[in-house]
């Protein structure tokens, strides 16, 4: 005779009682799942569930408001956001450091030097014909714009916002 | 319902809405919202905010387009969006704290609204107000996680799996709730009809 039907015999004394057994059964219990299907409830639940079906199938709809035109869509690279972001701060940052070797190279929006004249005054060294001028200076470099200048040529790129 | 039924608008309506092409944004508009208000109206369980959320929703939905992922089901992304806009409006009810007083009043018009339904098959025998009315109050009843399950599940008849990927839950805690939300249903049912019989069943 097993210890489950010495059990159910009522064979046990109250320190007998197979309490391993029963820990193990506890901890292998599971509860049964709920069931979904609705054709595995009862008469009533199905009845209700197929009132409510009814109900649903007959929702009064209010008037469709089409908008009267689609949204203005954002011009996209072809790829991510981000794709669109690095090329720009790539193609800003060449800029970037083309302008500055060209600043150190000719000095521009350096102080300019002064030399003394034959009459004892000082003047523009750059007056004496030297030809740099014709350089690109950096105008100004905003959040979303880097204009330089160079002569009557100004040159200005423009990134977009998004 | 088999998801391959399903009414899917096509890859061409899909692509021509998101680049913005009048008249695909129109077919797509026209045929998504009736379904778009019914997932609004199920989870919100008021029909002048469903009319306010589902619009929102299809803007939403529109200008989203184009970030959709074709190898993603269609009525998953659209579903999730659509839930995600109407628990953000709760949420913000919510916190007005305009929720529990109106849904009390509007509770209680429906009640009234209610008081002399008769019973069984709903469009043949009710009139359609009183029924949207009784279909209404019986969703404001349940709790918001116990109706988007119900509405899901049993009105939209998603697969158990479908659900507990669009309210990121295990199938488990679909079947838990659902089976909650239908017990609670059968006593909103039951106070609501007449002779608490539904279909010849008495509840």
């Amino acid at each position: 005779m097993s210890e489950r039907e010495r059990f159910q015999a009522g064979r046990f004394e109250d320190d007998e009682l197979p309490i391993d057994e029963l820990r193990a059964a506890w901890r292998g219990a599971r509860a049964p799942e709920p069931a979904d299907d609705l054709a595995d409830g009862d008469a009533v639940t199905r009845a209700s569930v197929e009132w409510m079906r009814g109900a649903w199938r007959d929702l009064e709809l209010p008037p469709v408001r089409v908008p009267d035109r689609a949204p203005v869509l954002q011009p996209t690279f072809g790829g991510p956001a981000w794709v669109a972001a690095a090329i720009t701060a790539a193609a800003a940052g060449f800029l970037f450091v083309a302008w500055f070797a060209a600043r150190e190279r000719t000095g521009i929006a350096q102080p300019r030097e002064r030399v003394a004249t034959e009459d004892g005054t000082e003047a523009d060294a750059s007056e004496e014909g030297s030809g740099e001028r014709a350089q690109p200076e950096l105008v100004s470099v905003g959040a979303n714009n880097i204009e330089w200048r160079s002569g009557s040529v100004t040159l200005v790129l423009v990134t977009s916002s998004s | 319902m088999d998801p391959s039924t399903r009414k899917t608008p096509g890859l061409a309506l899909l692509r021509g809405a998101a680049s913005g092409e009048p008249e695909a944004v129109d077919a797509w508009f026209r045929g998504e919202h009736p379904d778009v208000y019914r997932l609004c109206f199920g989870f919100l369980a008021d029909a002048a905010e469903a009319e306010d959320v589902a619009q929102d929703a299809m803007l939403h939905l529109l200008d989203k387009l184009e970030g959709w992922d074709p190898d993603r089901p269609y009525h998953a992304w659209r579903d999730t969006v659509v839930l995600n806009l109407c628990r953000d409006r709760m949420r913000r009810n919510a916190a007005r704290s305009r929720a529990h007083s109106g849904a009390a009043e509007a509770r209680e018009q429906r009640d009234e609204d209610c008081e002399h339904p008769s019973r069984s098959e709903p469009v043949e025998e009710l009139e359609r107000r009183e029924v949207q009315a009784i279909l209404t109050a019986s969703l404001a009843d349940l709790t918001p996680r116990e109706r988007e399950v119900f509405v899901l599940r049993d009105l939209e008849e998603r697969s158990t799996r479908e659900v507990s990927d669009c309210l990121a839950v295990t199938e488990s805690t679909v079947r838990t709730l659902l089976t909650l939300a239908r017990r609670r249903l059968r006593g909103i049912l039951a106070d609501r009809l007449p002779g608490g019989t539904i279909g010849g069943e008495h509840v």
